[in-house]
């Protein structure tokens, strides 16, 4: 097994680079130093098919599927899987909490093209307590042995709770926030520490966590346990406290040559998410970051796709390079075929508004391409530039198509038609 | 062989009748010389002898698609067909605009710079083009078609 970042630090071009900069047309050379310098990090799955996230590279987006205590259909999990890799989804998560987990899991990891990641506490937990009972049953041993078992089983990255401490408990407890915690994991690793008064083997034993990332070149993504769940949360010391173990944690695995990504919030007022961003690549060694949303309003149950998208782009501009997608199901339900279409729409607009901002080389063309498309009303041309093509075509076809020259949105008012014709064939003068 | 200043509107030559050729001379020939430089400087489709100052029945005209000068001696419209309004400008008029209905297609009549009878059927920008330029020859001008609020539009 080969270690990306090694190799990096050795200056060793490999073939995951060399396929990554193929595919994002950005320098071999210039990846691979950020992933030396752990600005980047490479997913590997199933060894062919790399993806890279970092500062050097384009934005790009996870979707979450898996099924729940209550929802239990795998056929319905792998047509996620095969829609939100349709709508260009960058990685899938499998955050399965119910039914077979390692048949699920396995199931997904070979029918997907893009790297999976997990969160094997789930895993832990669930298992923990369908067989003695509670989770104050879990040992640290079974939390590392699941997380090796999906690393072995072929997951790219696994979301690992270890900036969550028994020094962060004790403020928890103070009751300063409104929504306490909103991290499943989070709420896991919490809870199990007030049972047992023992400190999260995650942090503890992060040398462990190391070994195992070593063994399979596992990428580790430092989970936000503590991260805001609203608004009012955002920014609070309980974050950021959170985050500065990160930080020391970042460092340590860039001195092991294990890849870590650091995950960040959570619901964020818009004005707060430049510091957020800048805060955490400061005291994170610029480690890639992952967040999700951040949402940025707490009103809009159903619509929480936009809000989070809304977050997205600004987070993007601001440096964000992982966008986890949300779905307008989020804070509802379990979210349906068309609620993770939505979503990864929403995040890859995000991320292409970020990739725009951010000058990211390739990004800013394909407006170009798509507008000189729409000034022609040439629509096969924009269906296929779309961010989505068949959504294109179903609202193009909704109605009657009058003209192939126009869209009915002002028929034989065309602004783009009138402009083009007299610019083609000004008025002619005899 | 000389670009010409175009008359503009108020100029006494554009409500004159212009006489037919009777002869096709080396004058008729620089005339229509005349008229292709100045309309090719112009950047219009096309330039009746009147609007240079001569009182002769002669135009030309660019053909759009195949950018080939056509040029008429004594043209007489013999065949009119269908109709369409459109918006129109004259050289003789900068930066005025009426909407003006003309046949979509007509057959021209007249003779070649040779002396060649010509019949010449055209439609769409070339027709309403042709019988533009037929009606300078006879002192018609496009104000003649405007309405009156379209008149007022250009305080005219
Ligand atoms: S009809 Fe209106 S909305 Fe449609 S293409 Fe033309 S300008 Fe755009
Ligand atoms: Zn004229």
């Amino acid at each position: 097994m080969i270690l990306q970042k090694i190799e990096a630090q050795k200056g060793n071009i490999t073939q995951a680079v060399k396929k990554i900069s193929e595919k994002e047309n950005i320098p071999a050379e210039k990846i691979s130093e950020s992933v030396a310098r752990g600005r980047a990090v490479i997913l590997n799955h199933k060894d062919s098919g790399w993806t890279g996230i970092g500062d050097c590279l384009h934005i790009k987006v996870n979707a979450n599927i898996g099924t729940s205590s209550n929802i239990i259909n795998i056929e319905e999990e792998l047509l996620k899987l095969k829609k939100s890799c349709q709508v260009k989804t960058d990685t899938v998560m499998d955050l399965s909490t119910g039914g077979d987990l390692d048949n699920i899991r396995e199931k997904i990891i070979q029918e997907s093209p893009v790297p999976i990641g997990s969160v094997p506490i789930y895993q832990a937990v669930v298992e923990t307590i369908e067989e003695r009972g509670s989770f104050k049953f879990l040992t640290a041993e079974k939390i590392f042995e699941t997380i090796e078992k999906h690393a072995k089983s072929g997951i790219s990255f696994v979301t690992v709770h270890c900036g969550i401490t028994s020094e962060a408990l004790e403020t928890l407890k103070k009751g300063t926030r409104q929504t306490g915690v909103v991290s499943r994991g989070g709420a896991f690793i919490f809870s199990w520490m007030a049972l047992t008064g023992k400190e999260n083997p995650l942090y503890e034993r992060f040398d462990r966590l190391i070994s195992i990332a070593k063994k399979y070149d596992l990428v580790l993504s430092l989970g936000d346990g503590l991260r805001p769940g609203c608004i009012s949360d955002a920014t609070d010391n309980l974050q950021i406290s959170e985050v500065m173990k990160l930080g020391e944690l970042t460092e340590y695995a860039n001195q092991e040559g294990v890849q870590v990504i650091i995950e960040g919030p959570g619901h964020v007022p818009i004005n707060q998410i430049f510091t957020n961003v800048q805060l955490v690549k400061n005291i994170c060694a610029s480690a890639p970051l992952y967040l999700l949303g951040p949402l940025v309003t707490d009103i809009a149950p159903g619509y929480d796709h936009i809000t989070s998208a809304i977050g997205a782009a600004v987070a993007g501009w601001a440096g964000a390079d992982f966008i986890c997608y949300v779905t307008p199901s989020e804070h509802l339900a379990l979210p349906t075929i068309d609620d993770v279409i939505d979503g990864v729409v929403s995040a890859k607009i995000a991320a292409h508004a970020g990739d725009i901002a951010r000058n990211i080389p390739g990004s800013r063309e394909l407006d170009d391409q798509i507008s000189q498309a729409r000034f022609k009303r040439d629509w096969k041309k924009q269906q296929a530039l779309s961010i989505n093509p068949e959504k294109f075509k179903k609202v193009r076809e909704s109605q009657e198509i009058f003209s192939e020259d126009v869209c009915n949105m002002c028929g034989k008012y065309c602004a783009m038609k009138i402009i083009d014709d007299i610019m083609k064939s000004p008025i002619s003068h005899f | 062989m000389s670009v010409k200043k175009i008359k503009q509107y108020g100029a006494d030559v554009l409500r004159k009748k212009s006489l037919p050729v009777e002869n096709i001379t080396g004058k008729t020939i620089k005339i229509i010389e005349n008229l292709e430089d100045t309309l090719k400087e112009s950047k219009g489709v096309g330039l009746a002898a009147p609007q240079i100052g001569v009182l002769q029945r002669v135009f030309i005209a660019i053909d759009p698609d195949t950018k080939k000068v056509i040029k008429i001696i004594n043209p007489q419209i013999i065949e009119s067909e269908d109709s369409e309004i459109d918006i129109e400008g004259c050289l003789s008029f900068p930066s005025i605009y009426f909407s003006i209905k003309r046949p979509k297609k007509i057959v021209i009549k007249g003779l070649s710079p040779k002396g060649k009878e010509i019949i010449v059927p055209v439609k769409g920008l070339l027709a309403r083009c042709f019988a533009h330029e037929c009606d300078h020859l006879d002192g018609v001008l496009i104000i003649d078609y405007a309405s009156k609020e379209e008149k007022k539009h250009y305080s005219l």
